[in-house]
């Protein structure tokens, strides 16, 4: 039987149930007030989302608000991480996920305009409000996303392990 | 005893730095690695429990885990390591 | 490093420094901009004490059959369905509706081969930023760029090869059965992925595992 340090799960955070049932009491919040789901990457690139349910507002603040739902996660994040003692800065140590990062971000971005949406506010936000498009994004989304993580793989892969500095240990740790 | 530092690999690294170290080390020997997020912790747990090896998982503070794999050896003798 | 920040020492300080914006905010007026804060902090929070990842649900489930993480997304997704439909149905509210037509089978396409290739959605990203994984700000820099050239490219699209129109399924099949059909294929997914995740040969026979 596994020995995990808590819960079965070897770490003090909530199960994974919890956190589905949580963000989609969160969305249905959010879709009750303001008339549409949560979106994320129209709200990067500083769209002026008009929401239904929030009485004409200017683009300016519509602009901020998006703005600070992004930052918001990111600082929810850090919340959740100090609460959990694990905020650590991580600094990459090799170059391969870097690239990995820029480049995928980097298509994300464009894709989401397209589909249009991204993840949550298409295919979660979609499927949800019972569009089609949430699920025809879905579906091509998964596709998509196999492949990418295929290439993914095979990059790391021929990359090798580059490690520079393999050996350095910045942080002393508790060693065996 | 083979000791990975993977204190800074995202998803889907660990996972696979792991395998691979288990691949290559006989059977009986054990595998450590250091991982920063507690989503490679669950996803290695996860992985470990379905292939039936042991392992445990210490909570160090500052966001890393240790966890140590033991792929047990085969009863019978049949092929050696 | 851990130290003042292990152990959810810090955690007053940080707590502040989340709730002070939300205070400002109301008191400048700016209610809409205050509550999206606050739900953003409250989604950050959710996905990073959960370890919920859409990225790793589809690679668990997959690419190594297991299903706990799909389960859970599915839950999500039925959960919020549900919730959302009831808010549509009795107060009328839109939700999401979007157009539907090539552009999204291509935009599903490339969001999702960026998302296979990062190992995180647009979610997951910012919360391993907030995590303090500083490579994910690459990944947002990619985002943002990518977004910019992503509206040239949509509206290229939109031009010269045509847009989709929105699609409301329950204008199409009515109102339990819209519900009923999304649930009803949720529930065919989940019993996929929990087949998927029947022991099976591979990774076994691979490593020799004990015990058959």
């Amino acid at each position: 039987m596994p020995e995990g340090a808590h819960r079965g799960r070897g770490d003090t955070g909530w199960s994974y149930l919890a956190g589905a049932l949580g963000l989609a009491a969160l969305e249905v919040l959010f879709t009750f007030w303001t008339g549409r789901t949560i979106g994320i990457t129209s709200h990067l690139i500083g769209i002026p989302v008009a929401f239904p349910r929030l009485a004409a507002r200017g683009s300016d603040e519509l602009v901020l608000a998006g703005a600070l739902l992004v930052a918001g996660v990111v600082a929810g994040a850090a919340l959740g991480a100090v609460r959990g003692g694990e905020w650590r800065l991580r600094l990459p140590r090799r170059w391969p996920p870097a690239l990995l990062a820029g480049v995928g971000g980097f298509l994300m971005g464009v894709g989401a305009r397209l589909a249009p949406g991204c993840n949550v506010g298409g295919v979660l936000g979609g499927i949800i409000s019972s569009s089609l498009q949430g699920w025809v994004e879905g579906v091509f989304m998964v596709a998509g996303a196999l492949a990418g993580m295929k290439l993914a793989m095979a990059f790391e892969a021929r990359s090798g392990h580059a490690l520079p500095g393999a050996g350095h240990r910045r942080h002393r740790r508790a060693r065996p | 005893m083979r000791y990975l530092d993977l204190v800074d690999e995202v998803c889907p690294v660990p996972l696979l730095r792991i395998q691979e170290a288990l691949r290559e080390v006989p059977a009986g020997e054990t595998v450590v690695a250091h991982l920063g997020y507690a989503r490679s912790v669950r996803n290695v747990m996860e992985w470990a429990e379905r292939e039936g090896i042991s392992f445990t998982v210490k909570d160090l503070p500052g966001g890393v885990w240790e966890i140590t794999l033991c792929r047990k050896p085969r009863g019978g003798g049949s092929g050696g390591a | 490093m851990p130290g003042k920040l292990s152990r959810g020492r810090g955690l007053p300080a940080v707590a502040f420094v989340a709730g002070a914006p939300a205070l400002l905010l109301l008191g400048l007026g700016l209610r809409v901009a205050a509550g999206f804060w606050v739900c953003g902090l409250a989604a950050g929070y959710v996905v990073q004490r959960s370890r919920l990842c859409f990225a790793g649900a589809i690679r668990d489930a997959f690419l190594w059959r297991m299903p706990s993480l799909a389960r859970a997304v599915l839950v999500l997704l039925g959960a919020a369905l549900v919730g959302v439909a009831a808010v549509q149905y009795f107060l009328g509210v839109p939700g999401n509706v979007l157009p539907v037509g090539w552009h999204t089978v291509a935009g599903g396409l490339v969001f999702g081969l960026g998302m296979g290739m990062a190992g995180a959605c647009a979610l997951t990203t910012l919360v391993r930023l907030g995590e303090g994984a500083v490579v994910y700000a690459l990944a947002v820099a990619g985002l943002v760029v990518g977004g910019k050239l992503g509206l040239g490219v949509a509206a290229w699209w939109r031009a010269r090869v045509g847009w989709g129109t929105a699609v409301f399924l329950p204008d199409l099949v009515g109102w339990p059965g819209a519900v009923l059909a999304g649930l009803g294929a949720l529930a065919l997914l989940a019993a996929a992925v929990e087949l998927r995740g029947r022991p099976g040969r591979g990774p076994l026979e691979r490593l020799g595992a004990g015990g058959e």
